[in-house]
Parts: C-alpha cells; sequence; structure tokens
C-alpha cells in the first residue's frame, strides 16, 4: 500500500507540475495541431478517395504526430527534474527508483492520451475521413474513436515506457536533449508500425478481427516496461 | 607474437583463402551469375553484425552486475565494429537486391531489422559521446540492453508487415557443397576479422586510459 501511496503522490507532483499554468498543454496542443496542418497541406486538399488510402493518411498523420508531441513532453518532462537537482531531491526522500519509473510514465502517459483525445478528431476531420467512412461505420462513429483511442493508448503506454529511460539518460548530456530523439526513433519503430496498422484496420474496417499488430503493440509495451522497469534504477543511479 | 596478432594473422589468411574460394572454388549460380558472389560477403557481415551487438548486449548486462569497466570498454569497441560491418552490410545489400529483386532496397525482415539495429547503435555511440565521464558507462550499458531487446520485435513486425511473403534469402541451406564451403570460410574469415578488431581496439582503449592516467598523476606532481 505505501508503495501505491508514493507512487501517487510522485503522479499527483508530476500533475501538477504540468498542468499548474497549463502552458505545456496549451503548446503541445498547438504544435501537434500544427503537424497535422502541415501534413494536410502536403497530402491535400484532395486526398485520396479510396477508404483504405484514407486510412493509411489518416495513420500516419496520427502517429507522426503523437511520436513528436511525445518526444517534446518526455524533454520537457525531465527537464523539470534535471534543474536545481530535483531528481536528487526526490532521490534523497528515499523514494524507489521504480516507484520513479512508474510515476513518470504515467503522468507522461496521462498527459499524451489527453492531448490525443483532443487532437486526434481534429486530424480525423482535418483529412475529412467521415465523407469516407462507410455508413455503418459513420454510425458508431464514438464507439469507433473509443477504440481509436484505446489503440493509440497501448502504443502510447509502450512509447512512455521505453521514452522515460531514454530520456533519463539524455536529460544528462548538457543541453543536447535533442539527442533524445535519435536513440528514441529506432527503438519506436515497432510501435509506430503496429500503432498505425491498428489504426488504419480501425478506419476501414471498423475492428480489429484477425490482426496480429494489436498482439504486437501489446507484447512491445509489456517487453519495454518490464525491462525499463529493471534498468530505471541504474539511469537514476548513473 | 602476441594473440591478437595471431588472430590477425589468421584472419588475415583466412580472407585470402575465402576471396579464391567465393571467385575461383564455388561454382557460378546460374541465375545471378557473378553477382551472387556478393552474397558471400554480405550474409557474412550481417552474421558479425548480429555478432558485434549481440556482444554488446551481453557485455552491457555484465557491467551492470559486476561494475567492471573492461566490460563497458567491450561493448563500446563491439558497437564501433558492428558498425563498421553494418556498412558493409547496407552497401552490398542493395546490389544484391538490385540484381535478385530488381529493387536497390527491399523491406526484408532481416535486412530491416539489420538496420533498425544498426542506427539504434549509432544513436548509443552518439549519445555516448555527449555524455559525462563518470556517468558514460552505465548510460550506455542501458541502452546497450534496450537497444538489443527491441530486435526479436523488430524482426517480427517487419516480417508480419510483409505479410509473410517476403522472399526466402536463407538459401544457405539449399547450396551446393562448393558453395557452403566457400560461405563457411568467408563467415568464418569475417568472424576472426571481428575478434581480431575487437582485441585490437580493446587494447587501444587500454592505451588511452593507461595514458589518462599517466597524465593525471603527472598534473598532481605538478
Amino acid at each position: 500500500m505505501e508503495a501505491f501511496r508514493q507512487i501517487g503522490w510522485l503522479i499527483h507532483k508530476d500533475l501538477a507540475l504540468q498542468f499548474r499554468t497549463k502552458d505545456m498543454l496549451a503548446l503541445i496542443i498547438v504544435f501537434s495541431v500544427l503537424v497535422v496542418l502541415i501534413f494536410c497541406f502536403a497530402f491535400g486538399p484532395i486526398f485520396p478517395e479510396k477508404l483504405e488510402e484514407r486510412g493509411k493518411l489518416a495513420a500516419s498523420v496520427l502517429w507522426g504526430t503523437f511520436l513528436f508531441a511525445g518526444i517534446i513532453t518526455l524533454n520537457r518532462s525531465f527537464d523539470i527534474e534535471r534543474m536545481n537537482g530535483a531528481l536528487h531531491g526526490l532521490r534523497l526522500t528515499g523514494v524507489d527508483a521504480s516507484y520513479l519509473y512508474l510515476s513518470k510514465v504515467v503522468s507522461i502517459f496521462l498527459f499524451l492520451i489527453l492531448l490525443e483525445v483532443v487532437v486526434t478528431p481534429i486530424a480525423l476531420q482535418f483529412l475529412d475521413i467521415l465523407t469516407v467512412l462507410p455508413v455503418a461505420l459513420q454510425e458508431q462513429l464514438p464507439w469507433l474513436l473509443l477504440k481509436l483511442i484505446g489503440v493509440i493508448a497501448i502504443g502510447t503506454l509502450g512509447f512512455c515506457a521505453v521514452g522515460v529511460v531514454v530520456s533519463g539518460i539524455s536529460t544528462n548530456t548538457d543541453g543536447k536533449e535533442s539527442l533524445l530523439s535519435v536513440v528514441l526513433l529506432p527503438l519506436t519503430f515497432p510501435v509506430v508500425m503496429a500503432g498505425a496498422k491498428c489504426t488504419v484496420s480501425l478506419l476501414t474496417t471498423g475492428g480489429l478481427g484477425g490482426n496480429f499488430w494489436i498482439s504486437v503493440l501489446i507484447v512491445y509495451s509489456l517487453v519495454f516496461l518490464a525491462s525499463s522497469y529493471l534498468l530505471f534504477e541504474f539511469v537514476v543511479e548513473g | 607474437m602476441t594473440r591478437t596478432q595471431l588472430i590477425g594473422l589468421l584472419s588475415a589468411i583466412l580472407l585470402f583463402v575465402a576471396i579464391y574460394c567465393v571467385f575461383s572454388f564455388a561454382e557460378i549460380e546460374m541465375t545471378m551469375l557473378e553477382v551472387q558472389k556478393i552474397f558471400y560477403f554480405h550474409i557474412s557481415s550481417a552474421f558479425t553484425l548480429f555478432l558485434a551487438f549481440g556482444v554488446t548486449f551481453i557485455s552491457s548486462i555484465l557491467y551492470l552486475i559486476k561494475r567492471r569497466d573492461k566490460y563497458d570498454t567491450i561493448a563500446l569497441v563491439s558497437t564501433e565494429i558492428g558498425i563498421v560491418f553494418g556498412v558493409v552490410v547496407f552497401t552490398t545489400g542493395p546490389i544484391w537486391a538490385r540484381f535478385a529483386w530488381n529493387t536497390w532496397w527491399n523491406w526484408e525482415p532481416r535486412l530491416t531489422s539489420a538496420l533498425i539495429l544498426w542506427l539504434t547503435y549509432i544513436g548509443y555511440l552518439i549519445l555516448r559521446s555527449a555524455l559525462a565521464e563518470e556517468k558514460k558507462r552505465g548510460y550506455s550499458a542501458v541502452l546497450g540492453i534496450i537497444g538489443f531487446l527491441n530486435v526479436p520485435i523488430v524482426y517480427f513486425s517487419v516480417e508480419l508487415w510483409k505479410g509473410g511473403l517476403h522472399p526466402d534469402t536463407s538459401t544457405k541451406m539449399n547450396l551446393p557443397p562448393t558453395m557452403q564451403i566457400a560461405w563457411l570460410i568467408s563467415w568464418l574469415a569475417l568472424t576472426l576479422l571481428y575478434l581480431f578488431l575487437l582485441m585490437f581496439r580493446y587494447r587501444v582503449e587500454q592505451m588511452k586510459l593507461e595514458l589518462e592516467t599517466i597524465q593525471h598523476q603527472q598534473m598532481g606532481e605538478l
């Protein structure tokens, strides 16, 4: 119980820092919408007529945007910890490194999910996906969106699982935080691939029936959550 | 003669034998003709690349457990050599693909996973060079482990992505005996070359450390 209490407080601390000024959330939402717009300008104004082609476009726009937004969020989150040696201060309170890891994963995950809930409908609207969706899927739009957010959430969890460890390392590079993307992008390759495939399947058929990609997403998230959980102690210790 | 020199000499001899076997002993493949000769060095380099990054992975685990600098040095030099072998793989691979599948790049699972692994470890080296000396070792070990854990998932993902229809490149199983011998010798030669480079670079790193220690001592005396 003590563990849950400590993790809960750490999550509360992280979320309070993120939402205290609302600057970060506003910045990241605006950034994400801008990325979506750039994709729309590149592929639009007339988007592919075929549902599958449009689904592929939507999937690439969504996952590309969330990947960039995720990297900025991770950098920012660890920047706060690095300032004035806050992370060392936390360690001095006797908090276990694994609790720190779990709280970071959960808080960044919640922050990104909030962003995704806002940006996904906007992106789908910009890409005019409704006009090509079959009537049966249009009728179940809220349910479809919910499933889509569910898939994105699993991918985001995998991304956060590995991102927190890599970000914890890259913040120690004296102003070279941009290195995070060089290391993190190849590592998140399976997430983007599986997430995009699941998104295409959802947007074209409304389900994931017979789709192995969701298994890849889940396995990736679990493997990286477990391994990063074990390795984070070495990141905190150095 | 030291052990490193002996392995170096052995790998040099075997490389010449391998070149002879590939170009004079192994029969010419009927479909791809002489271009097929790339296969011997391409596949052997790919095997060595996986071996090198595998050694990085194991050395990184050992470093985190035992905290001995030598494991970190092995992980570092093995990564560097793996990246060099990667350059060979990604130079010969497209040439092979152009003649075998009429395209310069084929999203073949083995090739793609090797590329992702290669990029991951390039990131490892870049990040390592940016880290402070006292934190470099532990952080690099963590990255060395995470990077390699990604390989099976990437491989499985690419295979699924290709829909299981990728061209089967595991032709070594059906190779005629002359080709098999040539391939085995090439593989052995490159593995020995890797071992030689590993020992040689390890020694260089050790000497660098010794030099730094002497310089620090002299600074202290001054």
